[in-house]
């Protein structure tokens, strides 16, 4: 294998580093709206209207069953004529698919953490005289949240990790800098790599942050996330975390 | 300098015209299978990817150049010349079609053993090995019918596709910068051109005839780009397209130039370059320089 | 729509089986052989799995398709790109069949292998007289989980040319010019393959689950 000379890397990490600010851009608004989207679907399929719990199931059903690279595919080649009059450009479609495909995993997580709470506390909280909103807002919410954060950091895993699909719908991310610099230089083994060692340090410190947080959310709330374990949406991202690390 | 290129429009326009019915020829005598001739195979001095077939790597037509049929056999002017090519030396055409930027990568690592019409830059010529000119093609930018080109100006601010990996796509990121879009195929940048999502499209001429733009040929225009262009230079603009095989089988293109001229002796090739209109020039310049 | 050819998307379907097929089966053998190095706890083995498992989890699949199909062609290996998808995809799902395992081989308490050696079984027959029966169906679940995951992975070998379904798919855009007909055939599709399958985990799982506390 030929090693690139000094320029040549210099000229790979010029296009390169503009990629990856791109890629963290793309990943940092796609964790935000996800967030937003997987909670308010959470709330809404465990709401007390069925017509909004019917909503939430669609859209979860939708966008989980739809693979992320042919709803980019589909949003820019399909939809095209009519995004584009209203100015859409490819990072906000990249950005929408992203972020409707993750939401729907992570509604998905949320919701099981939701109904992990047993009904008993919904129970007790409903004797007190509180409504469904508030029984979230001050009983279900609170528990749930810190087992939540070392999952939803996963999740970011994954963003993070499918932004590179967005090469594919021409955003000019990090993915496709390392393409660029392929059909520049042909090498595709050394440039791949570099491509691969940038991702895994943007990833690495997330993957041992949510293990480190996962620890001690199970030591500081052990039965609160023992009942979280076993949903199955969480199994998505679980590995992740290296779920049941603790039990040896 | 308006005038210039007014003038050059009203020229490729006619050309195109005489170029869809020189297509349609060339498309004829490429449909046609070659009677099989029992005389001896010639003896190969050069390496294929697999025993019995020649493989081309293609990223696509590039009418009147290839013509990539349905059926995977090839037509164009590289139909006739690889076709009878490959009968010489007992090999089956086999077309393996793939991404522009993937079809060097392919020809480099010897999945393939030629890649199409591919221009010269210093960066190719070290890992490819370049055969005979083939001819020249005009570098043009695609607008939607009715658009009022007059130059690069004219597109300020909007979206250019480039297909990534051709010559062009590197110095028009340089130029516009994001406004630049990556496509990774051709068909998809004319798709996004057809859509509106796009103002204008940077590649060849002969895309103008490939799907999907050879379908929607009235509700596009082709300009031909002139020197200065986004800062391009003229080098890149009238561009004389080679095919490419791997340094490790320079043979191969060597056996090739060697039909290619035999074809130039017999006067069949002139024949294949007659229905040609003056956009593609047969290219007469020396070979390319080699850097393997 | 007027004469739409849907079944000109049958190859890319098929294909997009071979691949999430291929890649699932590579995926449960390497994982497979992960959990039985972890279970043996010969420390270096153990750290060089673990440290497998994260390399693997920090790159996108997209680029370790890349590196598989151009970077290692590079250096003389030529996967064609079905196999490339195949082995790219496989070994990535790997590190994740490694953690369905150790999690679902953790749901055996180790109290149970304690009794089981004392009575004077193997490790091996503790394993597959005590552990197996009981994690076997925790397993289930997520297993046909990761093959769902992988028909969607498969999109992904349209980026070095294999013709899976979104390629037919696109293809298909292109030549017929119906766009917006085929981005709606490509969706139904997708949920119709995935949505029963989705569906079926969740139901494996909560059987699973009620099996586990009836016990």
């Amino acid at each position: 294998m030929i090693w690139p000379d000094w320029d040549t890397l210099a000229s790979w990490l010029e296009l390169m580093l503009a990629g990856l600010v791109v890629t963290l851009k793309l990943s940092f608004l796609t964790t935000v709206l996800t967030i937003i989207l997987g909670s308010l679907s959470a709330l809404g399929a465990v709401s007390t209207s069925r017509t909004v719990r019917i909503i939430s199931r669609v859209y979860v059903d939708l966008f989980r069953s739809v693979p992320i690279l042919a709803l980019m595919i589909i949003f820019y080649f399909g939809f095209g004529p009519w995004l584009s009059e209203w100015g859409i450009d490819t990072f906000t479609l990249a950005l929408a698919a992203l972020s409707l495909s993750s939401g729907a995993y992570l509604s998905e997580v949320y919701r099981g953490a939701i109904q992990s709470v047993p009904r008993s506390q919904w129970r007790a909280a409903e004797s007190l005289g509180l409504g469904h909103f508030a029984i979230l807002r001050f009983a279900v919410i609170p528990q749930v949240i810190p087992p939540l954060v070392p999952l939803t950091l996963n999740a970011v895993i994954s963003i993070v990790k499918n932004s590179s699909l967005a090469s594919l719908i021409t955003v000019n991310e990090l993915t496709l800098s390392g393409t660029m610099a392929v059909s520049l230089s042909f090498m595709p083994m050394q440039v791949y790599l570099l491509l691969g060692a940038m991702y895994a340090a943007i990833i690495l410190p997330l993957i041992f942050a949510a293990g480190r947080l996962e620890r001690w959310v199970n030591r500081r709330y052990g039965l609160v996330s023992a009942r979280l374990k076993p949903t199955m949406a969480m199994r998505t991202y679980a590995s992740a975390a290296g779920l049941g690390r603790r039990d040896r | 300098m308006q005038g210039t290129i007014a003038r050059r429009h009203r020229r490729l326009a006619a050309g195109i015209t005489a170029l869809a019915l020189a297509l349609a020829l060339v498309g004829c005598s490429a449909g046609t299978p070659a009677p099989t001739n029992s005389e001896p195979a010639a003896e190969m001095d050069f390496d294929v990817a697999q025993d019995g077939f020649l493989t081309i790597a293609t990223y696509g037509s590039n009418p009147p150049v290839n013509i990539d049929n349905p059926d995977g056999t090839l037509g164009g002017i590289e139909g006739d010349l690889l076709n009878s090519f490959a009968e010489k030396y007992g090999l089956q055409v086999k077309l393996q079609p793939t991404t522009f930027a993937s079809m060097i990568l392919e020809v480099q690592q010897g999945r393939a053993d030629m890649g199409l019409f591919v221009y010269w830059t210093e960066e190719r010529a070290q890992t490819l090995y370049y055969s005979s000119a083939l001819l020249k093609v005009p570098a043009v930018v695609f607008t939607e019918k009715g658009f009022d080109y007059e130059g690069p100006d004219s597109l300020a601010g909007e979206k250019i596709g480039v297909i990534v990996g051709q010559v062009w796509a590197e110095l028009m990121q340089k130029e516009l910068g994001e406004d630049a879009l990556l496509f990774q195929s051709q068909p998809q940048a004319a798709q996004a051109l057809l859509n509106g999502q796009i103002k204008g499209y940077v590649t060849g001429l002969t895309q103008m005839f490939n799907a999907p733009l050879s379908e929607h040929q009235d509700e596009i225009d082709a300009h031909e780009l002139v020197d200065g262009d986004w800062n391009m230079p003229e080098s890149v603009l009238q561009n004389t397209g080679y095919n490419v095989v791997s340094c490790e089988n320079s043979a191969l293109a060597t056996a090739l130039d060697e039909h290619l001229q035999e074809m130039i002796d017999s006067g069949t090739w002139e024949e294949t370059f007659s229905a040609l209109p003056d956009e593609f020039t047969v290219d007469e310049t020396v070979p390319p320089t080699q850097g393997c | 729509m007027n004469g739409l050819d849907l079944t000109a998307l049958l190859p890319g379907a098929l294909a997009t089986i071979k691949i999430a097929g291929g890649a699932w089966l590579l995926a449960l053998a390497i994982g497979m052989l992960m959990s039985y190095i972890r279970e043996t706890g010969f420390r270096p083995l153990l750290w060089l799995v673990n440290g497998f498992t994260t390399l693997i989890r920090s790159i996108p699949e997209l680029v370790m398709l890349y590196l598989v199909y151009f970077g290692i062609a590079y250096l003389g290996v030529r996967l064609d790109s079905l196999t490339a998808a195949i082995v790219a995809l496989g070994v990535a799902e790997s590190a994740f069949m490694a953690e369905y395992f150790r999690a679902s081989l953790n749901t055996v308490s180790s109290s149970q292998r304690q009794a089981g050696l004392s009575l004077g079984l193997s490790q091996v027959k503790v394993l597959r007289l005590i552990v197996l029966p009981q994690a076997v169906p925790f397993a289930v679940p997520p297993l046909l989980n990761s093959f769902v995951g992988l028909l969607k992975t498969a999109t992904l070998a349209s980026a070095v040319g294999a013709v899976e379904l979104l390629y037919a798919g696109q293809d298909l855009m292109n030549r017929t010019g119906q766009v917006l007909p085929v981005a709606i055939s490509l969706v139904v599709i997708y949920v119709v393959a995935t949505l029963p399958l989705t569906a079926l985990v969740g139901k494996l799982e909560s059987r699973a689950r009620a099996r586990a506390s009836r016990a």
